[in-house]
């Protein structure tokens, strides 16, 4: 028997499908109007210089004063309630597939069959609970609303699903009572949420999640919106704001990277990040799983899946949530 | 060709970040193949005890949302990027340039039921649960790369009823071959003469209003071929003015007057000889057969349902039996 070795070809499908979440407002203290659209405007605005000069520049009261009165205009976008409504909607939808283990894509039978094997004994033994149980949780404390959780006063989370033919509808009052930084927390309708996910994982019932947030954040305020990531800006405007339909909108990839902040089994963790191959994350510019120490994705599966040699349970869910995330793994050299 | 029993209306299925890059010159709508692989991909995991098969595709566009920045109207247009995840080391991955769309479509699709029929299909409870489980597994699936985020309704309806089904798709735009319409033009740019398709798909010479042949603004070229009359669609000519005591330039495309063109991928033509299964190094799959292919370009036409062929049958995209190397989608006039 020859040895087995990892697909050059290795692809998983995501198995939270998430849309993007749009953007609409309301006033809270007419909770029966209809709720208007939250648009994204552009404004110019005469910056001032604020950055690190050069020491020569800052030393010399002159060259100070000639590049202060350098004009620095700036045109980006923005997007803001209006000044008679307070609550911010978000509103987008989270599609629960099935997860086997099964890749989309993979050019070795052996190794897939092993593959298979491999995650159908996790399954077998722990089931999808614990992982549901936190994607649900980071439903229920509006972590994916980012910087627009911080500012606001309270959030109101629903979720409606059709379960076996019936509607169903949670509601959880104050996601901001929630904490970020741990799973350890109970509340009302989560494990119902949790069960929901579990379900659709299993591939028990066809589980599409409709989530709606309304976050009062105040007359007028600033809400946050993705912004487009632009490679050639022509230099005319500094930001672009993503919007569906002139709606100002949240990348699907920015919520979904929400939902799946739940490593929390990295060295000497602090707080969940997302389950990503290498623990990165972006903002931090750090990768929380480093190959060097043996506890990134890749080696972790390969050890498992190759070797037979399974990581300790925490590290089990890591994989796992990595595979459910998605992404491309084959041993074709490129990362 | 058996004939189809019903037709299956997939009502606006709104499909987030499909693949916009159609071929590799053509870019702004998802390729034939997305939609016709999703259909075939459907019709695999359809249970086989129910005796149905699905045939052609019908490809209705509602609203179609490339995902590009445009400083102004004479800047060229970029394609909005998405970060990746950072690389184990913290540094940031180099950005792959990808095009996506967001679309709303409609599709239907040839429904050919081998056993007993569906009698009185709007009353019939099995007609509409089987709508209700193909629905759950379309919405499960991925259409041209994108994810299905809802569809509106799935409805069966049959052969005779083919202007509900049209009042069904409206207001959109049907993808057509016009295939014809490049001989035309073909034709047009050989002779210097007008050439028009007439509605019996026939090419012919147009004539003013006493029979007289009406030259093209352009010279004839008699060694012009189909590829020249592919990229004189994409070309803008400003001509200038005929008379001495003008000074009118005029602007003069072939393709006006005849509806709304556009270049189009109908499939691929083997550039070497086929490998047998499980012969090609890093192929996606080792159960079939693989070959390079190099992609075949025609012209497409967007038709509002009203002006779309008395015969049905010839608005449905199928994939033709593959001979000489070349591996097409077609719209064959049904015979």
């Amino acid at each position: 028997m020859t040895t087995l070795t990892t697909a050059s070809v290795l692809a998983f499908e995501r198995n939270l499908d998430i849309s993007d979440a749009t953007f609409t407002q309301i006033d809270s203290q007419k909770p029966d109007a209809k709720a208007s659209m939250v648009k994204v405007r552009e404004k110019s605005v005469r910056g001032t210089i604020s950055n690190r000069l050069k020491n020569a520049i800052a030393n010399d009261p002159t060259k100070l004063d000639a590049e202060i009165q350098k004009p620095n205009l700036q045109t980006v976008d923005v997007a803001t309630l209006d000044d008679d409504k307070d609550t911010l909607i978000a509103r987008w939808s989270c599609k629960v597939l099935p997860f086997t283990g099964e890749p989309s894509v993979c050019n070795n039978s052996d190794y897939q069959a092993k593959l298979i094997d491999t995650v159908s004994g996790y399954l077998q033994q722990h089931g999808v609970n614990e992982l549901a149980r936190r994607y649900a949780a980071n439903i229920v404390n509006a972590r994916w609303l980012w910087r627009n959780r911080m500012g606001a006063e309270t959030i109101r989370i629903q979720v409606r699903t059709q379960i076996d033919g019936k509607d169903q509808t949670l509601e959880f009052a104050d996601a901001k009572a929630h904490p970020l930084n741990h799973f350890d927390w109970q509340a009302d309708g989560l494990s119902q949420l949790s069960d929901w996910i579990a379900k659709g994982l299993r591939g028990e019932a066809f589980v599409i999640l409709y989530i709606e947030a309304r976050a009062k954040v105040g007359y007028g305020q600033e809400v946050y919106p993705s912004q487009e990531l632009i490679l050639d800006t022509g230099n005319r405007k500094s930001k672009v704001l993503y919007q569906i339909n002139d709606k100002a909108g949240m990348h699907s990839q920015k919520v979904s990277n929400a939902i799946r902040t739940i490593d929390t089994w990295y060295p000497n963790a602090q707080f969940p990040v997302a389950a990503e191959p290498y623990g990165a994350v972006t903002t931090l510019g750090t990768a929380f799983r480093q190959p060097k120490k043996g506890d990134d994705f890749y080696t972790l599966f390969d050890n498992w899946v190759l070797k037979g040699t399974a990581p300790s349970v925490d590290e089990q869910h890591y994989v796992i949530s990595v595979l459910i995330r998605g992404g491309v793994f084959g041993a074709s050299g490129k990362e | 060709m058996n004939h189809a029993n019903y037709y299956l209306l997939f009502d606006r299925i709104q499909i987030q970040a499909a693949n916009a890059i159609s071929g590799p010159l053509s870019y702004g709508f998802p390729s034939l193949n997305g939609f016709l692989g999703a259909i075939h991909a459907l019709n695999r995991r359809l249970p086989e005890s129910d005796g149905i098969t699905l045939g052609g595709v019908l490809v209705a566009c509602h609203h179609c949302d490339v995902q590009l920045y445009r400083p102004h109207a004479y800047a060229d247009a970029t394609f909005n990027q998405s970060r990746n995840p950072l690389k184990k080391n913290g540094d940031t991955a180099a950005i792959i340039e990808e095009g996506k769309v967001h679309l709303t479509v409609s599709l239907l699709v040839e429904v050919r039921k081998a056993d007993q029929v569906w009698a009185n299909l709007s009353q019939n409870p099995q007609a509409s649960e089987w709508c209700t489980q193909v629905q759950n597994m379309l919405m499960q699936q991925r259409i041209a790369g994108g994810s299905v985020t809802s569809i509106g309704r799935t409805q069966l309806f049959e052969s005779h009823q083919q202007d509900d089904m049209i009042a069904a798709l409206l207001p959109a735009f049907v993808l057509m071959d016009a295939g014809q319409d490049l001989l035309a033009i073909t034709r047009e740019l050989q002779t210097g003469q007008q050439h028009l398709v007439n509605e019996f798909d026939e090419i012919q010479p147009a004539c003013d209003e006493n029979g007289a042949p009406l030259p093209s603004a352009r010279p004839a070229q008699t060694e012009v071929t189909a590829l020249d009359a592919l990229i004189e669609v994409a070309t803008l000519h400003h001509l200038p003015p005929d008379a001495k005591d003008s000074k009118e330039w005029r602007a003069y495309s072939v393709k006006s007057g005849r509806g709304w063109l556009v270049p189009l991928p109908v499939g691929y033509q083997g550039i070497a000889a086929p490998f047998a299964a499980g012969e090609l190094a890093h192929c996606r799959t080792a159960e079939y057969p693989s070959q390079y292919v190099e992609t075949i370009y025609s012209l497409g036409k967007w038709v509002f349902p009203f002006r779309l062929p008395e015969n049905f049958q010839q608005c449905f995209w199928r994939y033709a039996t593959p001979q000489d190397n070349l591996y097409l989608i077609t719209q064959p006039p049904a015979h």
